[in-house]
């Protein structure tokens, strides 16, 4: 009874580490328990240029605002030549990089991954003060009259602000208008005049500046923008498109008057933007965000691999999956499969084939190299050069399922080459002996059991809470170990022998 | 068709499964070092040597092909024989002789077989075609068996032996294995051969059962299976337990023939002995396997342990 307690122990000590973990994950650093759906990343990289004066450099450029529900999870300085680091000037976060000595074309670039966490709340929801003043005077009339002419031709306010803001654009058909923007230079000056026009009509705007998110696009520049408080909430409004803008396809950057972008020791500075955006599964957010705040546990762990080997591993971790799937069958059901874990790699085949060709394929293979293999019983071999022929007769039939299937068209009879030949050869050779010795009933019995194993394993396998929950918590491997140990150590009755035995208890 | 029962049902059966047996019975009185005994035929001939469990006597083992090469002078003298791989399993490899013709070797069936051919057959017994895994292997010659004529009409082919299973050396079951045309000559239940429980005090049929239903009468011969005897019970049941010392495994099951003229032999021994004996008995093996348990700190010598498996082990219980 000791080693009994001992593996209560060792299961327990098992689950709490691998659920421990696993609940860590879920709560702390923000895992999501089922693969849920993608977010929309947004990759944005800054591109600096300007003529080095060939002294010390020093380029501060002000950083997009942080909100809460617009998450950066990932930013690099990609200029190997300048130190980085971040600051906060006056209230504002700069990026900051320098040089000790530049001459000639400097470009700096610098990456940043952004993703969209629910709806942003950018403003307050209800305005207080007008942000700019108002007009006085003639400029207060001329608003007035562009005010009655947007109006004619609008029925809700938005319109109406949208109708205004054409009409502002084309200065010089209006004379209203003319005399509203006579003294402004900038787009940023155009839009409070937007603003204390609209504040007229009591009406409150604010001018923002900003990155729009939208497309695939390079060479970008922050453009202005004005935000309406119309209809009793915030509306972000494009002044040239005259259209509405949803809150999460701009990245905004603070509102000050102060240069995006300033370089000491350099001159004819220019910024500009390459937008993308990419899908990205809420799990691999969590992971790049853990990473980015330094947790160990993500540090250590397979997402520190390349993506190449954590696809790998990404199989690997099914395999213990197949495994319990096999242990419970064997175990618990009494399903008879030929050789213990060849169901396994017959499932992970089918992941490459999908089911129903895979067995088709399965089938075709080992049929014709049991007919083969049969001839070969004739010729009493001995068992590895036995072997060896089967496994040249399993080549052979791989050649031509690929090349007829190829010659008609079906190319997903190219798929065969994913079958593991060395494990069919065997697997083809144990069930001719089986045959020999047991006859064609156990040949059944033992195919249709793992072939039946298999099919179930590849069921679970391709599950994709499954895949994501293996992948994501591999310390759940604690858990299935638990399990496994735990099936290991029953001795109770199997399913089917309940029907096996069931005339002994007919008396 | 396909009935099925409840555990609870099947534990008050004293029914044993598949895990049990794995756990409870082979993995914890059968250690893994022990199996070469018993999984060599041969090396279960040499430890049996010198003690009182009877075996088919040994003609000779051919170990190398060079010992092949003299096989033609060794066997000159031999009208009957059999060559069978040491590590054999599931009857394979096993070459019965039953007469001479000059040279040649006549088989039960009557077919020749050449000097050459059965060279052939030896040499590829060593290279390992008929044992498990592959392993090479060495062919050993034994005496023919001249089995009684107790089992005439009770079996489709060949003549059927006698498996004990031995708790601690306690007989606690036994059954035979008739072969039907169903079962193509094959001694194996599920594939529809007869099996026949045998009552351990008497020796007696206790039940016969066919794809897990009763059966009366032989579904090939007709004879009635209610009327097997044993003979020589409890020197058969002797020899069985005797193993128990030479082999210490605690689960075993042993397989013996009845020779016309010397009794029961001893033909091989199984460290995993199967579950299905239990269906041919009707009953399951718990409740014996619990009386067993109970004299585990009780010495005994084989004599006495069938006498004492014979007194509790009635029909009955």
């Amino acid at each position: 009874m000791k080693s009994r307690s001992q593996l209560y122990a060792l299961v327990s000590i098992l689950l709490i580490i691998g659920l421990g973990l696993t609940l860590y994950k879920y709560f702390v650093l923000g895992f999501t328990l089922t693969p849920g759906g993608t977010e929309k990343v947004w990759q944005i990289q800054a591109r600096i240029h300007f003529d080095a004066d060939g002294g010390p450099v020093k380029v501060s450029m002000t950083l997009p605002e942080q909100d809460v529900a617009r998450k950066s999870i990932f930013s690099e300085n990609i200029s190997e030549d300048y130190r980085f680091n971040i600051v906060e000037e006056d209230g504002l976060r700069k990026g900051v990089w320098s040089r000790s000595d530049a001459s000639n074309v400097q470009t700096i670039y610098a990456r940043a991954d952004f993703y969209q966490q629910g709806t942003p709340e950018l403003k307050a929801p209800e305005p207080e003060a007008y942000a700019y003043g108002t007009l006085e005077g003639p400029k207060e009339m001329a608003g007035k009259e562009l005010l009655l002419k947007a109006r004619e031709k609008s029925t809700t306010e938005l319109t109406m602000v949208i109708e205004l803001l054409g009409l502002m654009n084309e200065e010089s058909k209006n004379p209203s208008v003319r005399a509203l923007l006579d003294s402004v230079q900038y787009r940023r000056e155009h839009m409070e005049q937007v603003a204390r026009v609209l504040a007229i009509d009591g009406i409150h705007a604010e001018v923002v500046r900003g990155l729009r998110l939208q497309g695939k696009y390079t060479q970008r520049s922050i453009s202005t923008f004005i935000m309406v408080y119309a209809e009793k909430k915030w509306v972000l409004l494009d002044p040239n498109a005259l259209a509405e803008i949803p809150m999460d396809e701009i990245l905004l950057w603070p509102t000050d008057t102060r240069s995006l972008l300033d370089v000491f020791g350099g001159k004819n500075s220019r910024i500009d933007f390459s937008v993308s955006s990419t899908q990205m599964s809420a799990g691999q957010l969590a992971v790049e965000s853990g990473q980015q705040s330094g947790s160990a546990l993500v540090d250590f762990s397979i997402y520190s691999l390349p993506i190449r080997q954590q696809n790998t591993f990404k199989l690997l971790l099914l395999i213990p999956i197949g495994a319990l799937v096999v242990v419970i069958l064997r175990n618990l059901v009494g399903i008879r499969t030929s050789g213990t874990f060849m169901p396994i790699l017959i499932a992970l085949t089918f992941m490459s084939t999908t089911l129903l060709l895979g067995l088709m394929l399965f089938l075709v293979v080992v049929g014709v190299g049991l007919v083969m293999r049969s001839y070969l019983s004739h010729l009493n071999l001995l068992l590895v050069p036995r072997i060896a022929a089967v496994l040249v007769f399993v080549i052979i039939i791989f050649a031509a399922i690929g090349i007829i299937s190829h010659k008609l068209g079906w190319e997903s009879g190219l798929t065969i080459t994913f079958f593991p030949m060395i494990i069919l050869a065997w697997t083809i050779e144990r069930m001719s002996v089986l045959w020999e010795e047991e006859g064609p009933r156990e040949v059944l019995i033992q195919g249709g059991g793992s072939l039946l194993t298999a099919s179930l394993a590849y069921l679970v396998m391709i599950n994709p809470t499954v895949e994501h929950l293996t992948f994501n918590f591999p310390e759940l491997l604690l858990v299935l170990l638990a399990i496994i140990i735990m099936i290991g150590s029953y001795s109770g009755f199997r399913l089917l022998e309940l029907g096996r035995f069931e005339p002994m208890t007919r008396d | 068709m396909f009935r099925i029962t409840t555990p609870a049902k099947l534990k008050e059966a004293g029914v044993v499964g598949m895990n049990k047996r794995n756990v409870a019975l082979i993995a914890k009185n059968n250690p893994r070092r022990l199996y070469p005994r018993v999984d060599d035929k041969l090396m279960t001939k040499r430890i049996t040597e010198g003690t009182d469990i009877a075996v088919p006597a040994m003609i000779g083992v051919a170990r190398t092909q060079y010992h092949v090469k003299q096989l033609g002078e060794f066997l000159a003298e031999h009208k009957e024989f059999v060559i069978k791989p040491s590590k054999g399993s599931g009857g394979k490899g096993i070459l019965v002789i039953t007469g001479r013709d000059g040279d040649d070797f006549i088989k039960p069936s009557g077919s020749r077989v050449t000097l050459k051919e059965l060279e052939h057959h030896v040499s590829n017994t060593l290279s390992g075609l008929y044992s498990l895994g592959g392993k090479p292997d060495v062919a050993m010659i034994e005496e023919l068996v001249e089995f009684s004529s107790v089992f005439d009409g009770f079996s489709h082919e060949g003549v059927p032996d006698i498996r004990v299973i031995l708790y601690h050396g306690y007989p606690i079951m036994a059954m035979t294995r008739l072969s039907t045309r169903e079962s193509d000559g094959k001694a194996n239940l599920h594939q529809g051969a007869v099996g026949l429980g045998l009552d351990i005090s008497t020796g007696r049929t206790l039940k016969a059962v066919q794809h897990g239903q009763p059966v009366v009468n032989h579904p090939d011969t007709g004879k009635d299976l209610s009327e097997l005897s044993v003979p020589h019970w409890e020197l058969l049941l002797t020899l069985a337990s005797s193993c128990y010392e030479v082999t210490e495994m605690g689960y075993l099951g042993a397989d013996i023939v009845i020779d016309k003229n010397r009794g029961p032999l001893l033909l091989e021994l199984n460290a995993r002995p199967g579950l299905a004996i239990q269906i041919a008995n009707g009953m399951g093996m718990q409740p014996r396997l619990s009386v067993i348990e109970s004299q585990r700190d009780v010495q005994r010598k084989p004599e006495e342990r069938v006498a004492y498996a014979m007194e509790v082990f009635s029909k009955k219980s």
